[in-house]
């Protein structure tokens, strides 16, 4: 009797906790999602009513070579970013782990450009890129490793890697502050172990550390993924997706479809198409979570 | 654990403190407006101080919000579906055509009629970006227009005229990278800005290659003109290489500081760059002339696409006193003393004022030129939805860097274009 | 080993100049007048230095309002999602029901749609409400990105707090709610903590939603704000560095005395989780 009760007053706990989670992403998420959806298959011009046209708006963005580019993009874009990141973030914890004087102030330090707000971060880096007056280029004429300024965000296979360095600028400390909290979770146990069997510093990054924190690099990975699969400010502000369509990417594409030439369907459409990207991921997500469970 | 549970109620203290009350709801006889943010802020100062006054003659509250060239359209899109466009707004070059076009412009006709009265005729290019229909959905305000800036120094230096046409502007551009002057002086930016449509529609338009009739209607770029304006382009980026290809993704201000380190020749700019080296007395000064932009084989058809207008929307419940203010501040004291301090950046769109003796500089009368014969976006016909679709997708743009950028013949671009013009003219028809 | 401690030592020093550089020329750039900005003068070290752009921020802008606007839109829009997404957590780690399996998933899935692409409906879906352009908007636009994250942080908490300790309290007579609060709760504190941290920067930095649903000048936050600083053809890059400046610098503050808790909660959270 009284465990009867005790349980379905836990479950009515349980649903009154959860409700306003439910309530809200049900009417800001979940809603405007379903109506995204809707929007995209639907000829809507700012101002104008909304009418259902099916396909169309994913048919003319297959048929547009610009959107070929611009999925392109950001593709090479967040992959660019993620893999670079991983690197840094990485090097960064491996040089700060088991240091003990001072990692928390440099740890600290390393962590501000992850505060720095975008709009500040895309426009810093923009002024330190400029041909003429930049930082970069002045200081590489200067010490004589260029005559003339590099064209940072002109040269259109430059660009891309340009925008992408301002990325990856802003994320990897959180990459690097997070795995090297995951390191130090890891045992010395173990390395002494791996050390006793004679593995050098690789073999014990290969075998230990990076097994070990597996969890955290899937997670902090995927965080980012979807951070940078979104960004707008950076390239926006940089480059406006110039120089021509080299650093076009979703966000940027749907900004000038939705906003400047107010075609919010077709622009909704855009952004959709990123969504099997997503799934993806969140396939993988779930996949790796419910494996972990076990 | 302690001190961490006392952080976070200090934290939620702090919180509740400056969560802001609900703000009272507008009250009656309370105006809003809202005005492009220029680079000149003592002139914008003017602006708010006139408004300001005419709202206490008329025992108005005035609410004046601002917003930047970048961030316009993101503020009219939202206001434009919520419905909540202000009393008065002061539109760009194409916001009148489309805010009119959706009937959502209250006819100022009778507003236009008393400014005329005050100021002058209006200038009659000025009509295809707010006359429709017979009538008028916005006064005119100012242009800042668009004029090429050139480094006589530099063209002393290697022997050249200041040039005039397209053609004259490449080729000195490859006299001064020749004699070592500058590597890539030539800064025609062709971005997804002012700096960038503005010119695009001038060579255009000076090769002959409009892509409307002169009722609007779509007919697109005839190719033969169309390649020939293009070949201006690739010459300066591919063949000579007096372009860098950087410029082809800066900003607005990033060609008036390129001037300004003296890296380049030529841009194509509003007079900005003269108010930036007078205020920051800038050695560059003496060095720095201004021309009306260059002409081609079919004339001098120059693009007027930095125009202001303020209009009236029928979001607002007191059109009658918005209109009323819009005449107040169009006033002939209230407008002089607006323009007399715009650092000659502000070119009025009414015949008298324009013969204010204020114009009457080297500079000053370049400027007025340019205002006098510069065309709507959409001309030969007057402004229309689709033509600032055409502008505001950045098509003419696109079809320029994909030439440069993209290798595609130019042809083939101008092919593109065509079809992405025509599309947007098939939406949205022309009436 | 001295091989190895060289080669730490040189990726961290390459870290260090690399972040520092970028900081540096805000610095640098702030305290330089237009003149030097425009002529690059004194390009690596502003001289004579000047403090007119701080000045400017204060005398001629609304920086202080800017900021205001901000701090008031990151701290309620977190303490929101704090509020509902630890409720969510303990909900879906604690307590049994049937269909928590599901929503767990579907919280999971929010997170992973992408902001970008709500900017247009969820615009449309406040304009639905009749709830635009105020502080409020901002305030419950941003935990839509903000709550996935705090409930899935703080699940992972949660599991890694021992159910003995709650089982406890409940042995002593307190109610389920009654041992949340009190023990539970104060023991996820560097969850709670981190995920607050995460949550401020987000909301503190962003700038779409901010740009879009925001149209009164009195509302803007910081990041729109500091892009009027770029108008049309004159970027007023002094004041805007000095601005860039002054609003990192609280957050710095703040993260270097508080960053440990964040990293150790965001951890234990992906570690569990």
């Amino acid at each position: 009797m009284n465990v009867l009760t005790d349980r379905r007053r836990e479950r009515l706990l349980g649903y009154a906790l959860i409700a306003p989670v439910a309530i809200f992403l049900g009417a800001l998420v979940a809603y405007p999602f379903l109506s995204a959806i809707y929007l995209s298959l639907t000829e809507k011009t700012v101002g104008y009513p909304a009418h259902f046209v099916g396909l169309r708006n994913y048919e003319a963005l297959l048929e547009s070579g610009r959107f070929r580019i611009v999925a392109w993009n950001s593709a090479a874009f967040t992959v660019g970013s993620i893999a670079v990141k991983l690197v840094v973030g990485m090097a960064m914890a491996l040089a700060l782990h088991n240091v003990v004087r001072g990692n928390q102030f440099v740890r600290g330090i390393l962590l501000l450009p992850w505060v720095i707000p975008t709009v500040v971060i895309a426009l810093t880096w923009k002024w330190l890129m400029d041909l003429f007056r930049g930082l970069i280029n002045v200081a590489l004429i200067d010490v004589g490793a260029v005559t003339g300024g590099v064209h940072w965000l002109g040269d259109p296979t430059l660009a891309m890697a340009s925008v992408i360095t301002a990325n990856v600028w802003r994320g990897f400390p959180f990459f690097g502050v997070s795995f090297l909290a995951a390191m130090q979770t890891v045992p010395q146990e173990l390395y002494d172990a791996a050390a006793v069997d004679g593995a050098g510093s690789w073999e014990k990054f290969w075998r230990i550390t990076l097994p070990s924190i597996k969890g955290v690099v899937a997670v902090v990975t995927l965080l980012s993924t979807i951070v940078t699969l979104n960004d707008f400010n950076i390239v926006y502000i940089m480059t406006r997706g110039g120089p021509g369509a080299a650093t076009h990417i979703f966000a940027t594409y749907s900004y000038e479809l939705g906003i400047m030439s107010q075609r919010w369907g077709l622009s909704m459409a855009a952004s959709m198409a990123s969504l099997p990207l997503v799934a993806l991921l969140i396939v993988a997500v779930v996949r790796y979570l419910h494996r972990e469970e076990e | 654990m302690g001190t961490l549970a006392k952080k976070l109620a200090v934290l939620v203290a702090l919180t509740a403190v400056l969560v802001p009350l609900p703000r009272p709801p507008a009250a009656a006889g309370k105006l809003s407006l809202w005005r492009l943010k220029t680079y000149i802020p003592p002139a914008d100062k003017i602006l708010d101080a006139n408004a300001q006054e005419c709202a206490k003659k008329a025992g108005l509250e005035l609410a004046i919000q601002t917003y930047t060239f970048d961030d316009m359209w993101t503020k009219f899109t939202a206001a434009i579906e919520s419905k909540t466009l202000p009393d008065i707004a002061e539109l760009d070059a194409v916001g009148p055509a489309r805010l009119a076009n959706l009937g959502r412009l209250a006819d100022v006709s009778d507003v236009v009629a008393a400014a005329t009265k005050e100021l002058g005729a209006i200038l009659p290019n000025a009509d295809g970006a707010v006359k429709f229909g017979g009538k008028y959905n916005a006064v005119p305000h100012y242009a800042i227009p668009l004029v090429l800036f050139y480094r006589p120094d530099i063209l002393t230096k290697v022997g050249a005229e200041p040039p005039d046409t397209w053609e004259d502007i490449q080729k000195v551009s490859e006299k001064v990278k020749k004699a070592g002057v500058q590597e890539y002086p030539n800064g025609f930016p062709w971005n997804r800005t002012g700096d960038g449509y503005d010119p695009a529609m001038s060579l255009l338009w000076s090769y002959g290659a409009a892509w409307v009739d002169k009722s609007g209607k779509f007919t697109g770029i005839p190719k033969a003109a169309g390649v020939e304006a293009l070949r201006v382009v690739t010459r300066a980026y591919l063949a000579d290489k007096t372009s860098a290809f950087d410029y082809l993704s800066w900003s607005g201000a990033t060609n008036n500081e390129a001037f300004m380190a003296g890296k380049i020749t030529f841009t194509p700019n509003g007079p900005s760059i003269l108010y930036q080296e007078e205020s920051t007395q800038h050695p560059l000064l003496k060095d720095t002339a201004i021309k009306v932009m260059p002409k081609g084989p079919a004339g001098r058809n120059l693009a007027l696409t930095f125009v202001m207008n303020w209009a009236v929307p029928t979001d607002g419940k007191s059109q009658k006193e918005a209109k009323a203010l819009i005449g107040c501040v169009m006033a002939r004291e209230n407008f002089v003393k607006y323009m007399q301090g715009s650092f000659r950046q502000m070119v009025p769109l009414f015949a008298k004022p324009l013969d204010d003796p204020y114009w009457n500089t080297p500079t000053g009368k370049i400027v007025v030129e340019t205002v006098k014969q510069g065309h709507p976006v959409g001309w030969p016909g007057p402004t229309t939805p689709a033509a600032a679709e055409v502008v505001s997708g950045n098509v003419l743009t696109d079809m320029i860097t994909r030439v440069i950028v993209d290798k595609v013949t130019p042809e083939a671009a101008i092919d593109e274009a065509n079809k992405r013009m025509k599309e947007i003219y098939d939406r949205l028809p022309v009436k | 080993m001295r091989g190895a401690t060289l080669a730490r030592w040189t990726v961290l020093a390459l870290i260090l100049a690399i972040v520092f550089v970028p900081m540096y020329w805000i610095v640098a750039t702030s305290f330089k007048t237009g003149r030097q900005i425009l002529l690059s003068e004194s390009v690596y070290v502003p001289r004579p230095f000047t403090i007119d752009n701080y000045v400017y921020l204060f005398e001629e802008s609304r920086f202080a309002l800017w900021i205001r606007n901000s701090a008031v839109t990151a701290l309620a829009s977190t303490v929101l999602s704090l509020a509902i997404g630890t409720a969510g957590a303990y909900s879906l780690t604690r307590l049994s029901f049937p269909g928590r399996r599901t929503f767990g998933a579907i919280v999971l899935i929010t997170y992973l749609v992408p902001p970008g692409l709500m900017f247009i409906p969820l615009y449309r879906t406040f304009i639905g409400l009749g709830y635009t352009n105020s502080l409020g908007t901002l305030i419950l636009a941003y935990p839509t990105f903000l709550v996935p994250f705090v409930t899935w942080l703080l699940m992972g908490f949660f599991r890694s707090i021992p159910r003995e300790l709650e089982e406890a309290a409940l042995v002593d007579g307190a109610t389920r709610l009654q041992a949340m609060v009190r023990v539970v709760l104060p023991l996820a504190a560097p969850g709670l903590l981190a995920a607050g941290l995460f949550c401020f920067t987000l909301s503190w930095n962003e700038f779409l939603y901010a740009l879009i649903f925001i149209a009164d000048d009195s509302l803007k936050t910081l990041p729109v704000g500091l892009s009027e600083f770029v108008v049309s053809d004159f970027a007023f890059w002094g004041q805007l560095m000095a601005a860039a400046a002054l609003a990192s610098l609280p957050v710095i503050v703040v993260y270097i005395y508080l960053h440990k808790y964040m990293v150790q909660g965001l951890t234990a959270g992906a570690v569990k989780g």
